[in-house]
């Protein structure tokens, strides 16, 4: 027995050390830099609220903080609306063989920088970029894609698209096929089956997928800067601007404050909704 | 009750990628019968099961129900409920939805709904359990539950495969008459499949005995059980000797068969001629232990005691003899306890010859 102990003390102390020195740590420190105060472009420690005041009273925060919750939420819908199909074809009708081909292609993007992806989107996008020429060719006017919404949500996509997918694949294949057939002999056809049993079977997935697009789009900073223009800016775009033109460490940590405390609810809301029960609604 | 058959098998065979499950089945079954399969596993059982829902296409040949070719249609176009062995219920619905789930597709009214599926689940007695999530019932109430989620449809066939596989042996008893019952209360059509040879034989009023895909006998459980047809039934349905021998003469009904050291009268069936290489058998239970001596008399063979085998108060023992290291007989445990017979003990082991069955 004690040699289990130690033998679960050795497997989940590292973890849990990782856990307090890179997360934990920095954090209560972001927290306590909240309180304190900027003299000269200097860091000063101190015990103020003014940070809080001042970032909690501009009516710009408020703009900025909505505008990076809608667009972080209408990232997670749309790429968990693109991704589906994909997965559900991957997940139950591809044969093993071109699945593999397909997870490998799908974790490649990964091996290139993330910043690198959304530059080449700037060629493609842009006003005389390679859609553009096209659609002129074909004798379609241009369409402004890069610097609007359109172009954020080409960012955001390329950053976590083949990640929700992957989630949602995994999830979607570990469905028990019984379930399906039994479905189907209860004169449920197929289009029904997807809504009434792959749907809920792959709830964790399709959950965990659309948590992990809300998280990564509501932090990022490349996409609405690089594609979007910057123009309507984010959450993060705002920390960037309150460090670089004022060195104002302690109210950019009072954003980044706001922003952690949203994606932990968000977080807690996505996985009481994945993992609640059949029956405890009623 | 309709005269055309709820089910009508025409030559049907599946091979999957090159191995045959189902080999040119020709099956007719009434409307309102309680039909078993049986078989050893990996006979084409539930393949057989799953071509009538659809769920599987025949590789040839036909299906047909009430009069109406079948096979075309999608599973989800076919009233043929299946009751599945490992119960398959939504993990993610609760009880009362479970049930109501082929209701709601087939569209009916919600009051409806609410009224059938409170129905069944009083009849199969898991009312009080309806807003439990599966994954807090035991075996039994699953195996209720996948139960009233298939009859709540009103259906004229169920399909049942190995629908008590997963319980224990109380459970299983109990079972098997509550589904006798229900199947002789609504006049459903049952295709029941099991490898329980006792099951079958205890619930059917027709059992269908299957190996390597095809249909090796179809009968009532009576005529599987004392009047197989063929080699692999005698051997897989009940517990049956079996002797190889020649016919030495023909007596009237009777014949005589020499095997080896001894010779047996055994009931002269589809007319044998003197020197035909015959088989014929008898029933372990229908064999009497007498005290050792040269065997004297027809059907009377020596045996030495080997072993022994409980189920229940019915205890089977094994005897070698010239025809084997297991010739078995079947007694009752208080009739065993009066024989008081220890390992290697020598007897002679004789039947009436109206007893014993000569295979075709
Ligand atoms: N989807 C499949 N692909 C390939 N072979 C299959 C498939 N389903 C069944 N088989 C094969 O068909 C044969 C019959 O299988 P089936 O499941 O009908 O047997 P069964 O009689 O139900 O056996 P058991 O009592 O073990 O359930 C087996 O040899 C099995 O390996
Ligand atoms: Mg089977």
């Amino acid at each position: 027995m004690r040699r289990l102990n130690a033998f679960f003390a050795t497997i989940t102390v590292p973890p849990i050390l990782w856990q307090v020195i890179f997360f934990l740590v920095p954090l209560i420190f972001l927290v306590v830099m909240t309180f304190w105060s900027v003299q000269n472009y200097r860091l000063k420690p101190d015990f103020t609220f003014t940070n809080w005041q001042k970032v909690l009273a501009a009516g710009y925060f408020y703009d900025i903080y909505l505008r990076t919750f809608l667009y972080a939420a209408a990232a997670t819908v749309i790429t968990s609306i693109v991704a589906f199909p994909v997965s559900l074809f991957l997940g139950l009708n591809a044969g093993p063989r071109f699945r593999i081909v397909a997870i490998f292609l799908l974790i490649c993007p990964f091996f290139t920088s993330y910043l690198v992806r959304t530059y080449s989107w700037q060629v493609i996008i842009s006003d005389n970029g390679i859609i553009n020429t096209m659609l002129g060719a074909v004798g379609i006017g241009q369409v402004a894609m890069l610097n609007t919404f359109v172009g954020t949500m080409i960012g955001y996509a390329t950053f976590f698209l083949p990640l929700v997918i992957l989630l949602q694949f995994a999830s979607i294949a570990a469905i028990d096929r019984d379930l399906i057939q039994a479905a189907h002999n209860l004169r449920c056809g197929r289009l029904r089956t997807i809504f009434a049993v792959v749907v809920p079977s792959a709830k964790v997935g399709l959950t965990v997928g659309a948590a992990f697009a809300f998280i990564l789009a509501f932090g990022d900073f490349v996409a609405p800067s690089l594609l979007g223009g910057g123009r309507s800016p984010t959450l993060s775009i705002l920390i960037i601007d309150t460090v670089k033109s004022a060195s104002d460490w302690p109210r950019a940590s009072v954003v980044a404050m706001a922003m952690i405390v949203t994606m932990m609810g968000v977080i807690f809301a996505a996985l009481t909704f994945a993992y609640r029960k059949p029956g405890e609604t009623h | 009750m309709t005269s055309t058959p709820a089910i009508e098998l025409r030559n049907i065979s599946k091979i999957f990628n090159g191995t045959t499950a189902v080999s040119d089945v020709n099956l007719s079954i009434s409307d309102g019968e309680f039909i078993a399969f049986i078989g050893p596993s990996g006979c084409g059982k539930t393949t057989t099961l799953r071509m009538i829902a659809g769920l599987e296409q025949p590789t040839a040949g036909e299906i047909a129900s009430y009069g109406k070719r079948v096979d075309q249609l999608k599973p989800w176009e076919r009233d043929t409920p299946l009751v599945w062995q490992n119960f398959a219920l939504f993990p993610f619905m609760s009880v009362a939805e479970n049930v109501a789930f082929g209701l709601k597709m087939m569209r009916l009214p919600e009051a409806e709904i609410k009224k059938r599926i409170a129905e069944w689940m009083e009849r199969v007695g898991i009312l009080q359990l309806r807003d439990r999530a599966i994954s807090q019932l035991s075996g039994g109430q699953k195996q209720r539950v996948a139960l009233a989620r298939a009859l709540v449809t009103q259906p004229r066939i169920l399909l049942l495969d190995e629908p008590l596989g997963a319980l224990d042996a109380h459970l299983r008893i109990k079972m098997q008459s509550e589904l006798k019952t229900l199947q002789q209360e609504t006049g459903i059509t049952f295709i029941y499949v099991t490898h329980n040879q006792s099951e079958a034989l205890a619930m059917a009023n027709l059992v269908a005995v299957m190996n390597e895909g095809r249909i090796q006998q179809l009968g009532s459980p009576n005529q599987v059980y004392r009047a197989p047809s063929n080699r692999f039934v005698a051997q897989f349905v009940g517990m049956n000797n079996l002797i190889d021998g020649e016919v030495a003469a023909i007596d009237g009904e009777h014949c005589m068969i020499r095997a080896g050291s001894n010779s047996f009268s055994v009931p002269a069936a589809n007319k044998p001629s003197p020197g035909d290489k015959v088989t014929f058998i008898i029933s372990a239970d229908l064999v009497a232990i007498e005290s050792a001596e040269a065997p004297q008399r027809e059907n009377q063979i020596a045996a030495t005691f080997r072993g022994e085998e409980f189920i229940g108060s019915v205890v089977t023992m094994f005897f070698e003899t010239e025809y084997g290291a297991e010739f078995k007989v079947q007694q009752q445990q208080r009739a065993v306890q009066k024989l008081g017979l220890k390992f290697g003990d020598r007897v002679n082991l004789s039947w009436t010859a109206n007893d014993s069955f000569m295979l075709l």
